[in-house]
């Protein structure tokens, strides 16, 4: 519905991204594990393998492996909302890599491996750890660190004066909090 | 026959009629106040998002300005969802034209059972039950 016209019930952009901010910045676990869902139904495969995930609001981004090679990545991103990065799955892109890149075997995770059944948590962990005055969570990334180990989530926590960077295990343990 | 085609095309020309005027009706509304697409969060807001906020883009360009308007739903944590606006729209014309049938059953059908009844009356078929035969 496009014309000029009133605007009774309506709000500005700005206003409902302060609304989401109040409530904690919108990063959500079931739209994390949907576009998972997504993912392996496009490439008929299960579980799918992660090289990353980042998470911003109504949208969710993922470097995944592509199934029968053992160097090549795919990029789909998946969202809720056309006015965010686009609503369902996009993709595959193709991730451009150099000979020089560890070994894909050394840098991808699963799902499961990485907690995502309990990402909400730790988003709300994050928040308390922040210790920001009206801080939100305006994004999180979850991989492997360089050189190997469990999948890591960081969660970046910021208001309208700092942005607070915190680190978690696969476990839902903070690892370390950098302001 | 050819008077039950009469009838069903009468009446198939006063749906489209009324589905020409609720959409009318719901363009003007829904200028005057975008807020009315709130009232289709039940039907299209999932289970866990179910606040709507209705959310107006302006943009400016050589041809003008316009604004758009698109329903968003929203859960506790602040995770949202968009409804878009042609989706709500469909779902306020369904409510419109459905309220209308209803008001005009409401008004009409009891009109239209009388008259059946005295055309019935009148050729001495009277469907009116009689329990007990007068003495």
């Amino acid at each position: 519905m496009v014309g000029a016209s009133a605007c009774v019930g309506s709000r500005t952009q700005e206003s409902f991204e302060n609304e989401v901010h109040a409530r904690g910045g919108g990063l959500s676990q079931q739209l994390v594990l949907d576009g998972i869902v997504a993912v392996a139904e496009h490439q008929h495969t299960n579980p799918v393998h992660l090289r990353s995930i980042t998470v911003q609001p109504a949208r969710v981004a993922f470097e995944a492996q592509v199934p029968g090679t053992t160097s090549d990545l795919d990029a789909y991103t998946f969202g809720t909302s056309g006015m965010y990065g686009g609503g369902g799955l996009s993709g595959p892109e193709p991730v451009h890599t150099n000979s020089t890149d560890p070994p894909l075997e050394g840098t991808t995770f699963t799902a499961h491996a990485a907690g995502i059944e309990h990402f909400d948590t730790t988003v709300d962990q994050a928040l308390d750890e922040a210790k920001l005055p009206g801080g939100w969570a305006s994004s999180a990334s979850i991989s492997r660190p360089v050189g190997g180990g469990d999948p890591q989530t960081t969660v970046t926590v910021t208001n309208r004066r700092r942005t607070v960077t915190v680190t978690f295990d696969a476990d839902g343990s903070v690892l370390g909090a950098t302001p | 026959m050819r008077y039950l085609l009469t009838r069903a095309g009468i009446v198939a020309a006063a749906l489209v009629a009324l589905a020409v005027a609720v959409i009318i009706i719901l363009s003007v509304g829904t200028v005057i106040y975008p807020g009315s697409l709130r009232w289709t969060a039940p039907v299209l807001c999932p289970d866990d998002q179910p606040d709507a906020f209705v959310v107006r883009t302006t943009v400016s360009d050589s041809e003008g300005t316009s604004t758009s308007f698109s329903l968003f739903c929203m859960g506790a944590r602040g995770d949202f969802s968009e409804a878009g606006s042609w989706r709500p729209l469909g779902v306020l014309f369904l409510y419109a034209y459905g309220a209308m049938l209803l008001l005009l059953a409401l008004l009409f059908l009891p009109s239209v059972r009388g008259r059946r009844k005295r055309r019935r009356v009148e050729r001495g078929i009277d469907p009116t039950p009689r329990p007990f035969a007068p003495l």
